[in-house]
């Protein structure tokens, strides 16, 4: 499992800071990680075939946490703290994540994914949204974001 | 792709943030340049867009995660019992689901005798959620069943 490793050493702070945009949360970044990790290696000694790395890395991110939030309703603001973030910095974040909160599943899945600078092809791969579809949404779903930051 | 607007070459939303996103190719892309240069509507949407995204980008990506510390990996769910802090405020609740779980899980011993060697530990998490105007069966809840070594066999058992 060479495989495993280098993959793990080479996505962990991708995958932990994707899931921190959706919880908010340092410790439960880090079990969500750990999460997608276990489950990377369960498919790996399967010798189940993954084409994609990154993008199957980030849809497995993606839907734990979202289930993760589905579970746990509604998050109080003082678990935003993250120790690798300033104050100042700290609230803004709050902010975006709150109102991302506020917005339908597939719009905040698709941000948050925006947000790490992923093509509109891996999109497609990571969130079953058709190619043709990508670009509408994410316009308007940045207008959304714009509006609920502003109330 | 379609050209919306009052002028018939004007861009749509979704073009302009496909511009952005550097998706679409060259060949739109230099009729959409020229289109740029000479409507000054477009530009400012164009100008517009471009804020609306650094902006998010900017405000959501404040995580340096040089500063993370990439943990070595264990194969197995972590214990959680370490981490779960209590909170003397939930104690009602908790003793509420205490009785609960005690319960469910008399009848869950009776329909499986192994279970009473391989439980250590069960943990009531509160922490997440609770609404003291909420009945107990909407509140949010966690619970973890932790065996011998540690390691977690159940979880999650929520909404009870
Ligand atoms: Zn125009």
């Amino acid at each position: 499992m060479n495989n495993f490793k280098d993959i793990y050493n080479t996505y962990y702070k991708l995958v932990y800071r994707l899931a921190f945009k959706f919880l908010g949360n340092h410790d439960n970044a880090v079990d969500i990680t750990q999460d997608v990790f276990l489950h990377l290696y369960s498919q790996l000694k399967l010798k189940r075939e993954i084409y994609n790395t990154k993008a199957w890395l980030y849809k497995v991110t993606s839907n734990l946490c979202m289930s993760f939030l589905n579970k746990t309703k509604r998050i109080t603001k003082h678990e935003y703290e993250n120790p690798a973030v300033d104050e100042v910095d700290n609230e803004k974040n709050i902010e975006v994540v709150e109102a991302l909160k506020k917005m339908n599943k597939r719009d905040r899945v698709l941000l948050t994914l925006y947000s790490e600078d992923i093509s509109y092809k891996e999109m497609v791969e990571i969130t079953g949204i058709k190619f043709t579809s990508i670009g509408k949404t994410l316009s308007r779903a940045l207008k959304k974001l714009k509006h609920e930051m502003e109330r | 792709m379609k050209w919306k607007g009052n002028n018939s070459k004007c861009m749509s939303d979704e073009m302009i943030q496909m511009y952005i996103d550097n998706e679409i190719d060259e060949f739109e892309k230099a009729g959409m340049e020229k289109h740029f240069a000479e409507c000054e509507n477009c530009n400012l949407r164009l100008y517009e867009q471009k804020k609306l995204i650094f902006d998010f980008k900017q405000s959501i990506s404040l995580v340096n995660i040089e500063s993370i510390e990439i943990p070595e990996f264990k194969h197995e769910k972590t214990p959680v019992i370490a981490r779960k802090k209590y909170r003397l405020f939930y104690w009602k609740w908790a003793a509420a689901a205490a009785i609960l779980i005690a319960s469910s899980l008399f009848i869950y011993k009776k329909h499986n005798t192994n279970i009473q060697d391989d439980v250590r530990y069960i943990i009531f998490d509160m922490s997440s959620e609770v609404d003291a105007n909420k009945p107990l069966h909407e509140q949010s809840m966690s619970i973890y069943i932790i065996d011998k070594s540690g390691k977690q066999i159940e979880n999650n058992i929520n909404n009870l």
